[in-house]
């Protein structure tokens, strides 16, 4: 029934509300479908006439059934049915335009109320018990609502509420007075029934109560309070029950709830609020945008822009309806235009403003039911107010110089040029655009948009300048990208990959058509700087470098020149390219062109380093058998340049640090060779000379010492290895080359050296017997220090040994009053005084007898020169120096024995007679006998002394001889020139090779100086073992050699203290080397005892490590 | 370019029979400890490198292809220029951009005789990569004969030494081949790098210009 009634209803607005136009067919059928309808309202009330008496007779026909009172319910129920159906038959036949019923037409229709209440009425007074008397009463009640019967309809409805207060027909009944009251304007009766539902549990009609009572609450100004009441409508759960009666049923409570919280909303809450609030709220979208389309209008009506345009921003996106959006957009420009010039968010929705006008536009295009004329004007309209948005808020942006409104400006110009491109202004807004983006410091999409404007401009000033701004900037991005990335190195960069890409890209093709079409532009130097630091930033290091360098070379004064040089050099440097990055660094080194000093000076260095890098890397990339070609054939390719040296020289510091004698030789040699100026020799030299040392190649260590002090006179250590080139050249008996480079340390030195020099030279000469050169040097050495005892006894010596005696006895004279201050004076003392002892000896011994008359006065002579003798041989006895004290007891014996015969062979005098003659004569001989016997007593000293000191010399052995004769004891000390084969060099060679890599190796050192002995090279020999001797100086073997070396080479005093360390140490070798030696000077005894204490077979007799006098001894021996 | 034929010929009469000759079964080095087997790292490292280099010559020569395509388009671009300078009477400018079309000619002849250098040096490598290999068997040979394992008296270490003298002997002479021909490339880079310089003191630092080498086609499209 209710159904049915709905559907009528909606059937009669249908009608109402269609529209008038619409052709008659529309007319006629419309008449058809009411007779139809007429009909089926007849049919209907005919059936509803026919139930009712059936159920009358049945209820008749029941007096005593339970179901009586449903019975009579039903009844009720059907005379208001018939009621309806007649009220609708009778509204649809009533003339057209007649809106209500009058008269009898009414009355048949109020009698099927009153028949209805009366049946009502009968139930509740027949039985009162019915269960569903609550609903009686409800149907009651409402039927006198619909006679108009107020009072009755209100009695009846607080009967049914004070019957039964918790019913659900109650809660209806209180729903309906309080509506009674409210739209009478009795606001606190109304308000005491809608709370009355309210404080049951939950119906379906809570939310009208609600609603209803929201409202009350307007109206007392409570808004706080109304907008809960509406919220809870909208928010509880819907409740599946029926509908109430009457309006309320066709009522979307909630929607209507929503829409009227807009109301207290808009009291209570803040505007940005809105959408969150509804969007919670809204169960759709519609409802959610017509809740805000209604406080939108309520706010624009109430003059709040902001808070209007807000709502109308939010509205725009998700509303369909393009007419309406037309509105809202003009209400947002209107807001905006209409908000106060100080407030500052005025244009800070420009870009979503645009936005909204462009997307609105785009729509209002492509909308069919508007003509193009309107859509011309529309378009129009909102063109300009799109376009003052965005440049109201540029202006804003560039006044307060805020980044941010320069964004959004931006944007805003985005939008707008996405759709008015046929706009007059769409240039100028292109230029704004670039301009807010550039402001904003949005380079990339800056000079993206430069670049677009540049596009469609034909070459000219225009696109040139277009073209710049774009270049200026993708540079900017491109360097805040960097320096950002510099500075947070673990984070991404303010760029994208995409966007690097872009600029880049960007730049270098601008860069490149810039440079290209105004070649001589005054900014075309900046331009290339840019594209060449992007080929850099690319990776493109090949081109990079090729760029800047050129960049270099065409602007050398410009203040990137540097930078650029830097960088040309550093893409080479990542492309591991050392051989063209150091050519490269030269170049620029050597370019005067270029103006920053600093940098040139930095290119040297680079161009070094590079070099040296190069080398390192080729060695490091050569395998070890190929390395000596390789280096080689690199140094061939790089002859003439610094390069070249570097590949050597790299090769010669990797020998040395192997130790690879022939390496070193090879690479050193020809570094010497080919670059004889380098600085790097003074490694070479000194290197090859430490080699040379180690090797024990003396020879060749002292000519690298020579050279190096020769080129390199200035180095710390130039006259260290000077002076050790002079030791090795006196101790391999090369005396003019040790002399040679005495001369040169003697000129070049310092006070020191220079007496060195001095000391060595005297020694040189003296050695080399070469008694002139020696006169001059100890010459000059006294014209440094006229005190000298050394200097001024060896040119005492030089003289003695030329003839010159009276030169020589004043030097020797001079000599022997100076003080001894060093150990060269010291040695040069103890023979000072027999070298001194020997020249008055030889004056002494000229001394003769010539006649009887002047006997006396020459006996007397030759005494005098006899006691000054004595006295010179005595000092050089007490010197302490046994080598010189045995010649001077040997002398003075030989003086004593002489002066003896001197005596006994005095001329007689004449005159005397024969017994005369004869006493004296005895008298003579008494007297030269005593002189005998001293000289007998010296000798025996001289003995005694020898065999206590060990002295080997000629003197020791005249005095161990008993021989009181002369000794010649002259000898002279040189390095023997041997020819030994090719064989004995390959072995020194080679032992030489180990002996570099084995520096402390003994017995490679034993090995050389046996091979050496063996060929006669004994000045090697002596050399190698010192350096033995050094090592482990405790070597009976070395020491063994040593003295037989020493014996080989005439120095019997050393060959003795050497040798006898290894016999004391028990080697044969040495025992018999030293029982030889002592034989060969006469210690007979002494060479007994050490003889006798080898056996014959346990030595080899052929070994170099055996003096060839061994062999004699033993035989001499075994024959005794 | 004549060289590279008779490189190939060389390689390829080097080459038959393809392959090592002499190779070392890897079963027989099951038997042996893994710390023994170091010494194969290394020989196995090499092999890698060669063979990675092999591959970064492919790169190169992709790339390559690029650029050439590159240097015909814009040679292309310049002759277009040179017919719209023509069609609109500017003689200068036509007379510009025939030069400048000729000097990207030569940029391309350039570019193809390095992409013949390149594939050259591709083939090169391949040498490379067998004296790594023929390493690598020596360095296998060795370890099967210092540790005795049954059949180590089927390995001959001489001949492995010998393989990899052969092939290094290989290499290097197919080395020497290569830097002489370098030699060649450069002259025809000298040739376009002389060209292009002409063009950029004829157009004032504009065509020609190493700046304007490789972007110079922004706005033709």
């Amino acid at each position: 029934m209710n159904r049915a009634h709905v559907i009528i209803l909606a059937a009669a607005a249908w009608l109402v509300s269609a529209p008038a136009t619409g052709a008659s067919y529309r007319k006629s059928n419309q008449a058809k479908e009411r007779e139809q309808l007429i009909a089926k309202l007849s049919s209907d009330i005919n059936k509803v006439d026919h139930s009712i008496d059936v159920t009358k007779d049945l209820i008749k026909r029941s007096p005593d059934a339970p179901y009586l009172a449903d019975l009579v319910f039903r009844l009720a129920e059907l005379y208001v049915e018939r009621s309806r159906y007649v009220y609708a038959r009778l509204m649809e036949q009533r003339p057209e335009g007649q809106q209500v019923l009058e008269g009898e037409k009414a009355l048949e229709v109020q009698i099927s109320k009153r028949l209805a209440i009366e049946t009502y009425e009968r139930i509740l007074k027949e039985y009162p018990e019915f269960d569903r008397n609550d609903q009686v009463r409800f149907f009651r009640a409402h039927e006198y609502r619909e006679l108009g019967e107020f009072e009755e309809m209100l009695k009846a409805y607080q009967e049914l509420i004070e019957k039964h207060p918790r019913s659900d027909w109650a809660i209806e009944a209180r729903l309906i007075l309080g509506d009674h009251h409210f739209d009478k304007g009795e606001i606190n009766a109304a308000e005491k029934f809608y709370e009355g539902v309210l404080q049951l549990p939950e119906s379906h009609l809570h939310d009208m109560a609600r609603y209803k009572l929201g409202w009350i609450r307007i109206n007392q100004e409570k808004f706080a309070d109304s907008l809960k009441l509406f919220e809870a409508a909208v928010i509880s759960e819907r409740k599946k029950k029926r509908g109430a009666i009457g309006d309320a049923r066709s009522l979307d409570v909630k929607r209507e709830a929503m829409l009227a919280s807009v109301w207290p909303f808009s009291e209570v809450k803040k505007p940005y609020q809105a959408a969150g609030y509804y969007r919670k709220l809204a169960e759709s979208k519609s409802i959610y945008l017509a809740a805000l389309k209604k406080l939108a209008d309520r706010y624009f009506v109430k003059t709040e822009y902001p808070s209007s345009a807000l709502l109308y921003r939010e509205i725009v996106p998700l509303s369909a309806d393009v007419e309406e959006n037309i509105e809202y957009v003009q209400r947002i420009y209107e807001s905006v235009r209409n908000m106060s010039k100080r407030n500052p968010a005025r244009y800070a929705n420009a870009a979503g403003d645009v936005d909204a006008i462009v997307t609105t536009v785009a729509r209002f295009q492509n909308a069919y039911k508007y003509s193009d004329e309107e859509k011309k004007k529309l378009r129009h309209d909102l063109e300009v107010r799109a376009r003052d948005l965005a440049t109201q808020l540029h202006a804003e942006a560039q006044r307060k110089k805020d980044a941010k409104k320069a964004q959004v400006a931006a944007e805003a110009y985005r939008q707008y040029l996405s759709l008015f491109t046929d706009a007059e202004q769409y240039p100028e807004i292109q230029l704004n655009r670039a301009s807010a983006l550039n402001e904003a410091e949005s380079y990339l999409e800056a000079g993206r948009q430069y670049e677009r404007i540049a596009l469609k401009l034909e070459d000219g000033p225009k696109r040139r300048e277009m073209l710049y701004d774009a270049i200026a900037a993708y540079h900017r991005s491109l360097d805040e990208d960097t320096v950002y990335r510099r500075k947070h190195p673990t984070k991404p960069g303010l760029l994208n990959k995409l966007e690097l890409l872009r600029g880049r890209e960007g730049l270098k093709q601008l860069g490149a058509y810039y440079v290209k079409t105004w070649p001589k532009d005054k900014n075309v130097p900046a331009v290339k700087f840019n594209v060449a630091t992007m080929y850099y930033q690319q990776g493109h290091y090949e081109k990079a470098s090729e760029l800047f360098t050129a960049y270099v070379e065409e602007y050398p004064t410009s203040k990137d020149a540097s930078t650029a040089g830097n960088l040309a050099l550093d893409a080479l440097n990542k492309m591991d390219d050392l051989e063209r990055l150091a050519k490269q660094a030269a170049a620029f080194a050597q370019n005067t062109k270029i103006a920053d000093a600093g940098f040139r000076k930095q290119a040297e260095e680079i161009a070094k380093a590079a070099r040296k890098r190069n080398v390192e890397m080729t060695v490091i990339d050569t395998t070890e058998g190929d390395f000596s070609e390789r280096m080689l054939s690199e140094w061939e390719k790089h002859k003439d340049s610094a390069e070249g040296e570097d590949f050597l020289y790299t090769a010669f510091v990797k020998y040395k640090n192997e130790a690879n004698v022939a390496g070193v030789y090879d690479f050193g040699g020809r570094m010497i060779g080919a670059y004889p100026e380098s600085p790097r020799l003074v490694d070479v030299f000194g290197t090859m000379g430490a080699f040379a040392v180690r090797a024990a190649d003396f020879e060749r260590a002292a000519f690298m010492f020579e050279e190096y002090s020769r080129r390199f006179p200035q180095e710390a250590n130039a006259n260290q290895l000077l002076t050790s080139a002079g030791s090795i050249r006196l101790m391999l008996g090369e005396y003019d080359k040790a002399a040679e480079a005495y001369r040169r340390l003697r000129k070049g030195g310092n006070a020191t050296e220079r007496m060195t020099a001095h000391e060595k030279l005297m020694e040189v000469y003296r050695e080399a017997r070469d008694w002139e050169a020696l006169a001059r040097v100890a010459q000059t050495a006294l014209q440094d220090n006229n005190n000298w005892l050394g200097a001024a006894f060896h040119l005492g010596l030089a003289y003695l040994e030329q003839g010159k005696q009276e030169l020589a006895q004043r030097e020797l004279a001079r000599a022997a009053q100076l003080q001894a201050r060093t150990d060269f004076d010291q040695q040069a003392s103890g023979r000072l005084n027999f070298e001194l002892g020997r020249l008055l000896h030889t004056q002494y011994d000229e001394i003769v007898f010539r006649d009887v008359a002047s006997s006396q006065q020459v006996l007397s002579f030759k005494l005098q020169y006899l006691e000054a003798m004595e006295q010179s041989y005595i000092g050089a006895i007490s010197s302490g120096d046994g080598f010189w004290g045995i010649p001077a007891l040997h002398g003075l014996a030989r003086a004593y024995q002489e002066f003896g015969k001197f005596i006994a062979g005095a001329p007689i005098p004449d005159g005397m007679s024969r017994a005369e003659r004869t006493q004296y004569q005895n008298a003579l001989k008494q007297e030269g006998q005593q002189y005998e016997g001293k000289a007998r007593q010296t000798l025996e000293a001289c003995q005694q002394k020898a065999r206590e000191l060990k002295v080997f010399n000629a003197y020791a052995t005249a005095c161990l001889a008993g021989s009181i004769s002369a000794v010649d004891a002259a000898t002279t000390r040189s390095r023997s020139r041997l020819e030994a084969g090719e064989g004995y060099k390959r072995e020194l060679a080679a032992l030489r090779d180990q002996l570099v890599k084995k520096p402390e190796a003994t017995s490679l050192m034993i090995d050389i100086a046996r091979k050496a002995v063996s060929v006669g090279d004994y000045h090697l020999a002596l050399l190698t073992l010192s350096k033995a001797a050094e090592t482990d100086p405790r070597s009976p073997v070395i020491q063994n050699l040593l003295g037989v070396t020493h014996w080989h080479l005439g120095d019997h005093q050393s060959a003795f203290g050497a040798l006898q360390k290894a016999s004391r140490a028990k080697l044969p070798e040495g025992a018999a080397n030293l029982g030889a030696l002592y034989q060969e000077f006469g210690y007979a005894e002494e060479a007994d005892a050490a003889l006798g204490s080898v056996e014959g077979g346990r030595i080899n007799l052929s070994s170099p490590d055996v003096h060839p006098r061994v062999r004699v001894a033993m035989s001499e021996r075994g024959r005794s | 370019m004549s060289w590279r034929p008779m490189l190939l010929v060389w390689l390829a009469a080097c080459l038959s029979g393809c392959g090592l000759r002499h190779t070392v079964d890897r079963s027989l080095l099951s038997e042996i400890a893994m710390e023994y087997k170091l010494t194969l790292f290394d020989a196995e490292n090499e092999v890698s490198i060669a063979m990675d280099e092999r591959d970064h010559i492919v790169r190169q020569i992709q790339e390559l292809k690029r650029d050439i395509a590159e240097a015909e388009r814009q040679q292309e671009d310049a002759s277009a220029d040179g017919v719209r300078a023509r069609r609109n009477n500017q003689a200068e400018k036509a007379a510009l951009a025939d030069q400048a079309a000729e000097v990207f000619g030569l940029k391309v002849d350039y570019l193809e005789a390095r992409l013949d250098l390149l594939r050259t040096r591709l083939d090169v490598q391949s040498t490379f990569v067998d004296v790594a290999r023929a390493k690598l068997e020596l360095a296998k040979a060795q370890l099967v004969e210092r540790n005795n394992v049954r059949g180590a008296e089927s390995v001959n270490v001489a001949k492995f030494e010998q393989q990899v003298e052969d092939y290094v002997g290989r290499a290097k002479k197919a080395q020497e081949m290569l830097n002489r021909v370098q030699g060649e490339v450069d002259e025809v880079k000298a040739t376009w790098l002389a060209a292009r310089e002409k063009l950029n003191q004829a157009s004032g630092g504009g065509w020609g210009s190493p700046w304007a080498e490789d972007g110079g086609v922004w706005g033709t499209e």
